[in-house]
């Protein structure tokens, strides 16, 4: 009988067994890591890698109008995708979708024999309903509809630089497509089978189908009706005056939201690639920035009236023509001058001697007080993308000079919109709102409101009795100043023509390249409506705002107001027609003459120009002939005087 | 007739039926994918093997195991003459030549090693229980290197490193707990960890050299288990899956035969050397963890065992079967929890495969014969405990 129960023995024994305890211990604690701390991080991925999704897109939102009028629609458009595995005969299922879809049969071959879990295609993608019926009648296993859609745009190119576009992958790439995108596009939805690690479907699971729910509707503040108009005016704006562009802007004055908003050059936005990306890229009304012109002396009246410095009525200027300011001559537009004036007749000859002595008044500091109330200088904060600041002068370096353009429209630079909100703001009783154009967001199925815009008003700039004498004033401007292309039988129309120089690459002014602007609102007792518009080097026609812009904007008025269904008024100011029992005028000589330095002879005549060039080198009537007043003359432009005066 | 007392120990017993249950619930569930026709088809092999095993565990501890003692030679004969067929006329899977067809099919380093573990044991029996002096020891582990090294050489060339380390760890662990001088047991753990520390620096500054050095088919496994990101198309797949399997089971695990990983047939083998992965998903941590306990009840059950004997070869033998499971369980579990670098080693009683299945049941049967043997020497026992 052997005894080993040593305690040498029982002692190694004891060792051997704490060795054990190590390994289990170390192995229990990494098993503890793996399924506890670990554990979230690897589930995680382990079901990415499970399920084997077909995805089924949600539609994206519609985009309306103010009154639910669709602008942005959707239609159907299924893609068809492959499962290879699944397939059972590849030749076949090959050559009857090759033959749906129009393409190659090798084509497709090849995308089945691809070795993955789902193969889409670029092919396969956004197919009408008759070729998904077809392939859906095919009924072959392992082949694919997935509902998708594709936006479809029932006004063609209308608005597209706001509603931009989305990409194949229904992801909204520019405008309001790329800025609502996330509460527009949706969830997706998907088809999911749990596959084993070769694709192929595990019988013991059940497929799960998850509903893609659908993007909101976007409803806008535009107006269907007047947006339309607006097209319209700049398409035949566009065809008379091939402009290098145009644009143009409605708002509502009491809300800030806008009604319309369009420019020249557009594009279609199922056709986006076929354009410069600068085309859809720049949303004019908010993105251009150049010097306003005349359209800027509204803010130094509001403001000299604000200040109480004149009465329009029995305050008086003399106009020489020129205005002497820190050592430099200010010319008027006028050659020779307007004479002497109230200063309501300077607001209607928009008379540029007149607006640097309200500057003078006014003083360097209230004057961009004002200018910065009004919203220059800063971005409106419109719910757009591409928005631009405007420069305006540093109050540092403003000498006299510029104190002195800054009243008439020069040498600061703004944006369409800028000028739209400020002289809403200058009519509406003074309060200037943040522009915004969409209004709300709708459930897509109950079309309840869910999320809606508030106007927003940022401050009051001018009381409500000096609104009211700008709307007067401006009035005028219309009835009986420069303005006079703008007038609407009945509308009360108010506003303020424009004629900006265009800085060149070198710095220095363009020659017979102008913005051509007009703003207009009316009804001038209580504005409806504020529309800008602004026409960059019209061709064939003397490049001022009274003669090419504010005949548009009067258009644009009139077919607006009477679209939103505002009544028409019948105690507004009478235009002066000049004719039946109006003098005659003498025609003057304006062979040699630039069309710059014509401008004084256009409150009285009309022209017709034609031809390309500097200077006039043939006019009929001829020079001293007598006409009615308003009558046109036929210019013809060319480099060269003939008779070198 | 008299009846007699069933050759069992009922703890043992208890935890083979325990592991027979694991085995059968994670084959079930980890074969689908290889047959899904007939989805009982390795669970009624596997239970045919446990009855089997069953069998042979009572067989093995029915007989006195100190009878073996002077048959270790012939057994291990037996067992060379096995390996050396193995290269002969072996039966090659996986561009691994380890098994032999005679009738069924059994792998001879399984039965080897446990043939090596009885020779070796009764080698270090006859060393005595005294410490031997360093002079001794040294020409015992000469001995034991001398019938060691060609066994371990033939597995090793199969290739199989996987069980060629098994039987190196278990013959340490051996000697570890035998007479042999403590000085000699200092130089081999000397010698074991210098070689991992070339390894080491090897893999750090020298890798090209390593895997020049290495089996080609070495060369993934080892380093996509040191780096799994950059093998994650081969061994570091299989490690990546079985570990998004093991650790998406979490607490509660996915629920039997709803383990996504292992169901997609994403974790290789689940019904044999990735079982552990089935279980570790389908029935979370709850599940591993108690198959953990259950193994440690096992080892500490042989310990116990050990602790008692009366006789050295009897000793030997049940620190050699601890050597065995501890180092499978370790080995199988760690691979697939990224502890161990992926080689072909089962999870002992859980893996479906017959051959290492009976494997181990002759080795608790040995056991089993150790405790049944000590238990008539209860009443000498009190005496000599000093």
């Amino acid at each position: 009988m052997k005894h080993v129960s040593h305690v040498t023995i029982r002692k190694r024994i004891v060792a051997v067994f704490l060795l054990a305890i190590a390994v289990f211990m170390v192995m229990a604690i990494r098993l503890m890591i793996v399924q506890f701390i670990l554990g979230d991080k690897l589930t995680d991925q382990a079901e990415t890698s499970w399920s084997r999704d077909i995805r089924f897109e949600a539609k994206r939102g519609k985009i309306v109008d103010r009154n639910g009028e669709v602008l942005v629609d959707n239609v159907s458009a299924p893609t068809v995708m492959f499962v290879p595995r699944q397939v059972d005969d590849k030749e076949v299922v090959a050559e009857a979708i090759a033959t749906i879809l129009e393409v190659d049969q090798d084509l497709i071959t090849e995308q089945l024999n691809k070795n993955i879990s789902i193969v889409r295609f670029p092919e396969g993608r956004k197919l009408n309903e008759d070729q998904a019926l077809a392939i859906q009648q095919l009924g072959f296993s392992g082949v694919y509809l997935a509902e998708d859609s594709k936006r479809y745009y029932p006004n063609d190119r209308m608005l597209a630089h706001v509603l931009g576009f989305s990409g194949i992958d229904n992801q909204g790439l520019v405008g309001l497509e790329l800025a609502h995108n996330e509460e527009i596009s949706g969830v997706s939805g998907k088809l999911s089978f749990y596959s084993d690690a070769k694709g192929r479907r595990l019988p013991g699971l059940s497929d799960t189908y998850q509903e893609p729910v659908d993007g909101k509707d976007l409803k806008l503040t535009i107006d269907y009706a007047v947006q339309s108009i607006i097209e319209r005016e700049l398409d035949i704006a566009e065809a008379t005056y091939q402009p290098d562009g145009a644009w143009a802007i409605a708002v509502n004055p009491n809300t800030g939201a806008i009604l319309g908003m369009s420019s020249r050059p557009n594009f279609h936005p199922d056709d986006y690639q076929s354009v410069n990306s600068e085309i859809y890229n720049r949303n004019l009304p908010i993105w251009s920035t150049y010097e306003p012109g005349s359209t800027f002396k509204i803010i130094t009246l509001a403001a000299a009236l604000e200040e109480q410095l004149i009465d329009l009525e029995k305050d008086m200027y003399y106009d020489t023509g020129v205005i002497e300011v820190g050592g430099a001559k200010l010319h008027c537009w006028k050659r020779g001058g307007h004479g002497s004036q109230t200063y309501l007749e300077v607001v209607q000859n928009s008379c540029n001697p007149g607006f640097v002595s309200l500057g003078q008044a006014l003083g360097k500091d209230l004057m961009f007080d004002y200018v910065d109330a009004f919203g220059f200088g800063e971005k409106s904060g419109v719910d757009l993308a591409g928005e631009s600041t405007g420069i305006i002068f540093n109050r540092d370096r403003v000498g006299p000079v510029e104190l002195a353009t800054t009243a008439f429209g020069q040498g600061v630079s703004v944006t369409p919109i800028q000028q739209v909100m400020a002289v809403s703001a200058a009519v509406n009783g003074g309060y200037l709102y943040q522009p915004y154009i969409v209004d709300s967001y709708l459930d897509p199925i109950s079309m309840e409101t869910i999320e809606e815009t508030a106007p927003e008003v940022k401050r009051q700039v001018i009381s409500e009795q000096t609104s009211e004498e700008v709307r007067l004033a401006l009035e005028s401007v219309v009835a009986k100043g420069t303005g006079r292309g703008a007038y609407v039988e009945g509308y009360r129309v108010g506003g303020k023509t424009g004629t900006a120089q265009k800085v060149g690459t070198n710095g220095r002014y363009l020659e017979n390249n102008h913005i051509v602007s007009f703003i207009g609102f009316a009804p001038a007792d209580q504005p409806e409506i504020v529309v800008y518009l602004a026409v960059d080097n019209p061709k064939n026609t003397v490049q001022f705002g009274g003669v090419v812009a504010a005949p548009i904007v009067g258009n644009i008025i009139e077919d607006s107001l009477s679209a939103l269904g505002v009544a028409k008024r019948d105690d507004g100011l009478e235009k002066e027609y000049q004719w039946p029992n109006q003098p005659l005028v003498e025609v003057p000589d304006l062979i040699g003459l630039t069309q710059q330095e014509m401008v004084s002879y256009l409150t009285q005549l009309s022209i017709e120009a034609v031809g390309e060039g500097t200077f006039v080198i043939e006019q009929a009537p001829a020079p001293g002939e007598k006409v009615p007043m308003g009558d046109t003359i036929r210019l013809l432009f060319g480099e060269k005087v003939n008779d070198g005066s | 007739m008299q009846p007699r007392k069933l050759p069992i120990d009922y703890t043992l017993a208890f935890l083979v039926v325990c592991f027979s249950i694991f085995s059968l619930v994670g084959i079930y569930s980890g074969s689908g994918q290889y047959a899904s026709s007939n989805p009982m088809l390795f669970v009624r092999r596997q239970l045919v093997f446990y009855v089997i095993g069953f069998i042979l565990m009572m067989a093995v501890a029915y007989f006195d195991f100190e009878v073996i003692e002077k048959w270790t030679w012939f057994f291990y004969g037996v067992g060379m003459v096995l390996l050396l067929a193995v290269p002969l006329v072996g039966v090659e899977k996986n561009g691994a030549q380890r098994w032999l067809n005679l009738g069924m099919e059994i792998q001879p380093s399984e039965i080897m090693k446990i043939f090596l573990v009885i020779h070796i044991a009764m080698l270090l029996a006859r060393a005595g229980k005294y410490r031997l002096s360093f002079k001794e020891s040294v020409i015992v582990t000469s001995k034991i290197l001398l019938y060691s090294v060609v066994p371990l050489y033939l597995i090793f060339a199969q290739p199989d490193l996987g069980t060629t380390l098994m039987i190196v760890f278990t013959l340490f662990v051996m000697m570890f707990a035998s007479s042999i001088s403590l000085k000699v047991i200092s130089i081999l753990t000397s010698i074991g960890l210098a070689g991992i520390g070339a390894f080491a620096y090897l893999y750090v500054y020298q890798l090209d050299f390593l895997k020049s050095i290495l089996p080609s088919h070495q060369v993934p496994r080892i380093l996509g288990w040191l780096n799994p990101a950059e093998y994650s198309q081969g061994i570091g797949y299989q490690l990546q899956q079985s570990l998004l399997g093991i650790g998406s089971g979490q607490l509660t695990g996915a629920g039997f035969r709803n383990g996504y990983q292992v169901q997609s047939g994403r974790v290789p083998e689940a019904h044999t050397d990735f079982i552990f992965a089935a279980i570790g998903e389908e029935f979370g941590f709850i599940g591993t963890s108690i198959l953990v306990i259950l193994f440690f009840l096992l080892i500490y059950r042989i310990i116990t065992i050990a602790f008692h004997a009366n006789s050295l070869f009897g000793v030997y033998i049940c620190i050699g079967v601890i050597g065995l499971f501890t180092f499978q369980v370790f080995q199988n579990i760690g691979m697939t929890i990224g502890l161990m670098p992926i080689t072909g080693l089962a999870l002992p009683f859980i893996s479906y495969g017959g051959s290492a299945l009976l494997t181990n049941m002759l080795a608790l049967g040995l056991v089993t014969s150790v405790h049944l043997r000590t238990k008539s020497y209860m009443f000498g026992e009190e005496e000599t405990i000093e």
